[in-house]
């Protein structure tokens, strides 16, 4: 199983982890760490390394993080080297529960390809859905 | 291809853990399911497409599945969703 880690700034990641958990009825492995712009640096270094090792289980660790280029990012992406991580910035809900279905079934390097399409692919226009359903029976209003 | 038909009747429809559900479930299996209402055609194993279905209370939802497995996919979703669904 490719393990998850969330990393994002303030209450974010414990709150998506938290959302996550009661759409998918606490399935999934998946941990998160809260990181602040003012939080030290080596520091958080080592809280995301614990976070990582504990949830490699040999098959590699996707960390999601909320920001490219934002402290928590940043952080991750520091360590790329030293673990056995794929870093995937702009999370979102989609990502997150479509990794968890994902992480029994992929390696992490086909997971990530993955959701970062799955991730772009679920943004949508609630006006878009209109149009087509207007289209659709003919209503252009 | 088997086919079976409900009306969603829980006030909340088909909310993101519903879909949650009704996407693993559907991933137990191999036929190719779909779902569908008038907003659309979606693929059975995937929670956000499911989602986009909007399937508000009183949607009627058809459930179809094409495979070796199709009349036990259909039945678990069916049985699945009754349960959402409440006595």
């Amino acid at each position: 199983m490719v393990g998850i880690v969330i990393c994002a700034h303030g209450n974010l990641a414990h709150e998506l982890l938290h959302t996550l958990k009661f759409i998918t009825g606490g399935e999934g492995s998946v941990t998160a760490i809260a990181l602040d712009h003012n939080i030290d640096i080596a520091r958080a270094r080592e809280d995301v390394k614990e976070a990582v090792l504990a949830a490699d289980e040999g098959n590699k660790v996707l960390i999601a993080t909320d920001l490219y280029g934002g402290a928590p990012s940043n952080i991750c992406m520091s360590l790329q080297d030293e673990l056995p991580i794929e870093i995937i910035a702009g999370v979102n809900l989609p990502i997150l529960i479509k990794a968890v279905s994902l992480q029994t079934t992929c390696d992490l390097e086909t997971m990530a390809a993955k959701l970062k399409e799955y991730g772009r692919e679920n943004i949508h226009l609630a006006s878009d859905f209109l149009k087509r359903k207007n289209d659709e029976s003919g209503n252009n209003h | 291809m088997t086919k079976a038909v409900i009306t969603i009747r829980n006030p909340l429809g088909i909310h993101a853990r519903v879909a949650f559900q009704m996407a693993e479930t559907g991933r137990k299996f191999k036929s190719d399911i779909l779902v569908s209402n008038d907003m659309g055609k979606s693929d059975g194993k995937d929670i956000m497409a499911i989602l986009a279905l909007c399937a508000g209370p009183g949607t009627v939802l058809n459930v179809e599945a094409s495979g070796e497995d199709e009349e036990a996919a259909v039945e678990e979703i069916i049985k699945l969703l009754k349960s959402v669904n409440g006595p």
